[in-house]
């Protein structure tokens, strides 16, 4: 089982870099916590506070021989890559923590990584057999459509006006999770179960409407029933983005799945043609698309928007502030960016680690990216390249329309920056994901 | 639209094709393991699997095509990131500043205000406030219990307090029934600290805030100004001249705060030091000031009049002794005067002068070798100047009269006579040298040029302005000319502060000020040949200030009517020096508007008087005239 050909070499040696990111940056937090005293060799932080960090980079190494054991010929980066990631949202949890009065920010956070490696290991052995989430892909969107079902019920009896979040409280524990994070999952397995049965069916197009062709209803039918209902639950809920992430992970699919440019045409027209009913029907969408275009504007007309978007609007100075190099970790002033360890951790990175580190973190998910889509070219079973193709563009969607509404491109949105925001369900979630696409890996040609 | 169609046609076929040399491989391994009866059926499923093995290809390429667009994707957010990190840098970290820094101010006190004696006129004492957070007070549900004991402590009813405290918000100062802030004694302070100490106020604080505070009230307010209270800054007079001065150099501490503006440890501080404010030393001797102001407000309110002005000037000097107005303002409560009383009229208002002017024309007409104290006209009572008829102010005329005599009955047309020998041209540069038409100089903001009327003819101009009309002066600027007549023909520039100086133990050094001389306007002289007119006049004229036993005066009276469909509204004046041998004072005193009597000699008269006998005996001059009244 250790023999040097199967051994995860490339995956051990890769992994050393998010260890080492993590003691130099959780280093240089305890020096910048005590500024105020001169750093001596006497008064060096002790090694007891490395515990959790130790903690941390032994999980990493854990799943990493766990892997060695049930899926040794598994795709060796990803691993390394969402280390890194996470490594970059638990130093900012821990740096962010003490400046947003939530001490033990950064503590939770490491505690989500460890318990999401856990699950991403779990994901890779409960998946031995990819058949059964194939055959039982309406349980799946079940399953999805009925917490999200629930949560929304939830959410409509506190009744608030703001934008709200999709969350369930568990218990009384103060536990909570998003069912949108589940849910994504559970559409994608969905989306590629039946695409991949039904590929050949919607490739034959009968119905004609004007230039375009279009497949026939009965076989399109309950695909666009499944995407209908998950795009109304998220409207339902205000949330612009899961409904952009839904939607944009259902076109990738399709367009994989089918070589219809039709169907890409006419699904862009449909979504463009809702978008701007939306727009029409509800001044909350209104209002988030005049904040993108005058957040600066303060003007006196224009008051009300400015507050609107003083959330944008600090954020966009926290990037600034930053400049090339940034102020350095623990140097920063973001906390004073409202929810900058969650809808602005790109804004926090951005500052401390200026343009060069954002440059650095872009450059991470586009090989996570990259990864992701070399996964889905190789399996010769359509249901998992179509679920490869889906699960990456979750997180190509993901980093893309939060970064995006970080950097007063399109209107905020409440998607956590893949790995990097704070909050668990979001980090088990993708480390679900992960572990998924590891096993897909396998698959190849 | 068909090409394109057959094209994509052939692509399929060709990838059709194609697709059993991919899996060639595989076909050794799965054809064996085949059975003959089922051929038919699996030669089915291969064309499936040939088919399906196809379209994965194909999706391959589409594949590449999602992943370049997300690339493309995030290298645009990449550009966009360099646009807001890279280009505007330099603006959004200046706005970063702007909201994380704060710059603290650290004041050391302002400087004192000092009378020539050394009397504090204007100090700055530290008293302390309440603040409080009514947040937290509610979130601790300890509002009503705060509240009585802060109004136990403080003397203030209750349910004032707890109404103060009850506003929504993070941040409120508890103010008294006046809606001023309550300042609290030492003792209130000490309490208060015992209070929050043992935790009986939670939310509450003490912050020290800086007062000004005028231990002699209302005493020379036009003067000083006084300081705002919410900002700090000196507002007129000697507060906002010198509030730089005054204020000196707060010691600034540049900070990171928190959301709660408290300063943070983490972000390195830098500070500068303080630098004490200087006092400031005037030539004002509080003794007479409070004479002049006691004087004034009688006579004001005697007359009847609307306001009055005083000045008392050392005319061998410039030093003003004394500058006081009706109606004047207390400036430790300046929130509650009328914004019309801040400015000081002496420097920065002007009127018609009247006919203390004329002692300027005499001056003018002896200099330029025109008259003499003994020239002789034919007064008729009215002359016509420029087709324009003008009267005598009582429309009577007096004969033949000398150029004494005209001081004596003040009459305006021996004054226009005089004028008309002098010229145009003349009399106005006289006017200038004298000091008219500019401003003095005198550290005192907002002061005043004054300016001749120029809607008239020249001569007619020059006749009018040769008895104090249709020319507007400050009550200054006739003291400064009155000055020069007493100080042998040589112009002082009045001057109101002696010296500032910094705080004792305090950087930088000590700035006195003394005698400056403008220019020699008349000689010495016409100096003493006017004085000896002026002397005269007065003592034969109805007026009669000259009742003070034992000293010379030379003074002259004016009544101006500035607005010509009211007679009875004038400016009243008396304006003279003595002792007149060796002046040691120039005195001015005009009411605005009397109604008791309108007439400078009646009105301003008694008060000019009273005045000058005090000044005698409080700066020791010893008599001149040998115990006879007039010279």
């Amino acid at each position: 089982m250790f023999n040097r050909q199967r051994y995860r070499w490339t995956e051990l040696w890769l992994l050393l870099l998010p260890s080492v990111f993590l003691l130099v940056g959780y280093f240089e937090l305890l020096i910048v916590h005590n500024l105020s005293v001169p750093v001596t060799s006497h008064n060096l932080p002790p090694l007891d506070a490395f515990t959790p960090i130790f903690g941390l980079i032994a999980a990493l190494f854990g799943a990493h021989l766990l892997l060695v054991i049930i899926a040794p010929d598994a795709d060796q980066t990803l691993l390394p890559i969402a280390g890194m990631l996470t490594s970059i949202g638990v130093l900012m949890s821990l740096r962010l923590g003490p400046d947003i009065g939530v001490p033990t920010l950064g503590l939770k956070q490491l505690a989500f990584a460890i318990a999401g490696l856990a699950v991403c290991v779990l994901t890779v052995w409960a998946t031995r057999d990819l058949r059964w989430l194939r055959n039982y892909k309406y349980t799946w969107a079940a399953v999805g459509i009925v917490l999200v079902g629930i949560t929304l019920l939830h959410s409509h009896s506190l009744s608030t006006n703001a934008p709200s979040r999709d969350v369930l409280n568990i218990g009384s524990g103060g536990l909570s999770f998003q069912p949108s994070e589940i849910l994504k999952i559970c559409l994608v397995i969905f989306f590629a179960g039946y695409l991949s049965e039904n590929r050949e069916m919607l490739a034959i197009s009968n119905l004609r409407v004007g230039p375009l062709k279009l497949p026939p209803l009965k076989h399109l039918g309950p695909l666009i029933a499944m995407l209908g209902l998950a795009l109304l639950i998220f409207l339902g809920v205000k949330e612009l983005g899961l409904a952009i992430l839904v939607f944009g992970l259902f076109l990738s699919m399709l367009y994989v799945a089918s070589n219809r440019p039709s169907y890409i045409i006419g699904s862009v027209v449909a979504f463009a043609l809702g978008a701007l009913v939306i727009y029409r029907i509800f001044p909350y969408a209104q209002q988030r698309i005049a904040i993108v275009g005058n957040a600066f504007d303060t003007t006196p007309p224009a008051r009300i928007a400015y507050n609107a978007g003083f959330q944008i609007v600090q954020g966009l100075i926290a990037f600034g502030n930053g400049g090339v190099f940034g102020a350095g970790l623990g140097l920063g002033k973001s906390w004073i960016v409202p929810f900058s360890h969650t809808d602005y951790i790109a804004a926090s990175f951005g500052e401390e680690f200026g343009f060069a580190g954002v440059l650095a973190l872009i450059g991470l998910f586009m090989l996570l990216v990259y990864r992701g889509m070399h996964i889905a070219t190789r399996p010769r079973a359509s249901f998992n390249q179509l679920m490869a193709v889906g699960l990456t563009a979750v997180f190509a969607i993901q980093t893309i329309v939060i970064l995006a509404g970080n950097l007063k491109i399109m209107p905020l949105t409440g998607i956590p920056l893949p790995f990097v925001a704070y909050g668990g369900s979001s980090l088990i979630a993708n480390y679900i994901i992960i572990g998924l696409l590891l096993r897909l890996s396998q698959d190849k040609s | 639209m068909r090409l394109r169609r057959s094209r994509q046609r052939q692509q399929r076929q060709r990838a059709a094709t194609m697709a059993p040399a991919v899996n060639a491989a595989e076909a050794p391994e799965t054809l064996p393991l085949a059975e003959v009866s089922q051929r038919r059926t699996r030669s089915g499923w291969r064309e499936r699997e040939r088919a399906g093995a196809a379209m994965l290809a194909q999706a391959r390429r589409r594949e590449m095509g999602l992943l370049i667009i997300a690339l493309l994707v995030l290298t645009l957010l990449a550009g966009r990131l360099a646009y807001w990190q890279i280009w505007q840098h330099d603006l959004l970290a200046a706005r970063a500043d702007a909201e994380h820094l704060r710059v603290i101010q650290l004041y050391e006190g302002r400087g004192y205000i000092l009378d020539a004696n050394g009397n504090i006129l204007a100090l700055s004492v530290s008293r302390d406030e309440v603040i409080a957070d009514p947040d937290v007070l509610r979130s601790v549900d300890a509002l009503p219990q705060v509240a009585a004991m802060l109004a136990r402590t403080l003397g203030l009813p209750q349910p004032l307090v707890q109404r103060e405290l009850d506003v929504p918000g993070a941040y409120v100062q508890v103010r008294n029934a006046e809606q001023q802030l309550a300042l609290l004694s030492l003792q209130q302070s000490d309490q208060v600290n015992r209070l929050i100490a043992a935790g009986s106020l939670p939310g509450v604080a003490l912050l020290p805030v800086v007062q000004r505070v005028y231990p002699d009230g209302a005493l020379a307010a036009q003067v000083i100004g006084f300081v705002q209270a919410d900002d700090g800054q000196g507002q007129y007079g000697i507060e906002q001249q010198y509030n730089t001065l005054l204020a000196g150099q707060p010691g600034l501490l540049y900070t990171a705060v928190d959301a709660a503006g408290d300063p943070l440890a983490t972000v390195p501080q830098r500070r500068t030091a303080a630098v004490p404010g200087a006092n400031v030393t005037l030539t004002i001797d509080a003794n007479i000031q409070y004479w002049v102001e006691q004087g004034l407000a009688d006579t004001v309110r005697q007359m009847q009049a609307d306001g009055g002005t005083v000045i008392v000037m050392d005319p061998q000097t410039g030093a003003i002794l004394a500058m006081a107005s009706e109606p004047a303002f207390d400036p430790n409560q300046y929130g509650s005067a009328a914004l019309a009383d801040f400015a000081n009229p002496a420097v920065s208002s002007t009127y018609d002068p009247g006919s203390v002017m004329k002692a300027m024309t005499m001056a003018m007409g002896v200099e330029s070798g025109v008259l003499t104290p003994n020239s002789t006209y034919d007064d008729t009572g009215a002359a016509v100047v420029d087709g324009v008829t003008l009267h005598n102010w009582d429309g009577i005329g007096h004969g033949n009269i000398t150029m004494t005599q005209v001081l004596q009955y003040s009459a305006n047309t021996g004054a226009i006579w005089a004028a008309q020998r002098i010229g145009d041209d003349r009399f106005t540069s006289y006017l200038n040298a004298f000091g008219f038409l500019q401003p003095t100089g005198i550290s005192l903001p907002d002061e005043a040029a004054g300016a001749r009327d120029q809607t008239s003819a020249a001569d007619l101009t020059t006749a009018e302005n040769a008895f104090g009309e249709s020319i507007a002066v400050t009550p200054l600027q006739l003291v400064m000319a009155y000055g020069a007549l007493a100080n042998g023909g040589l112009l002082m520039r009045p001057y109101i502060v002696a010296s500032v100086a910094p705080e004792a133990g305090g950087q930088g050094t000590a700035t006195q000020y003394g005698p400056v001389v403008v220019r020699q306007v008349v000689s010495a002289a016409t100096a003493q040949t006017v004085t000896q007119m002026l002397v005269t006049s007065a003592a034969e004229s109805e007026a009669q200030m000259n009742l003070v036993q034992g000293y010379t005066v030379a003074a002259k009276t004016g009544t101006s009517t500035p607005d010509t469909s009211d007679p009875t509204q004038t400016f009243a004046s008396v304006i003279g020096y003595a002792p007149a041998t060796h002046p040691r004072f120039v005195l001015l005193v005009k009411l605005n508007h009397p109604r008791t009597t309108i007439y400078g000699g009646s009105a301003a008269g008694p008060l000019w008087r009273a005045l000058a006998q005090q000044l005698f005996v409080y700066l020791q001059i010893p008599p001149d005239a040998n115990g006879q009244p007039g010279g």
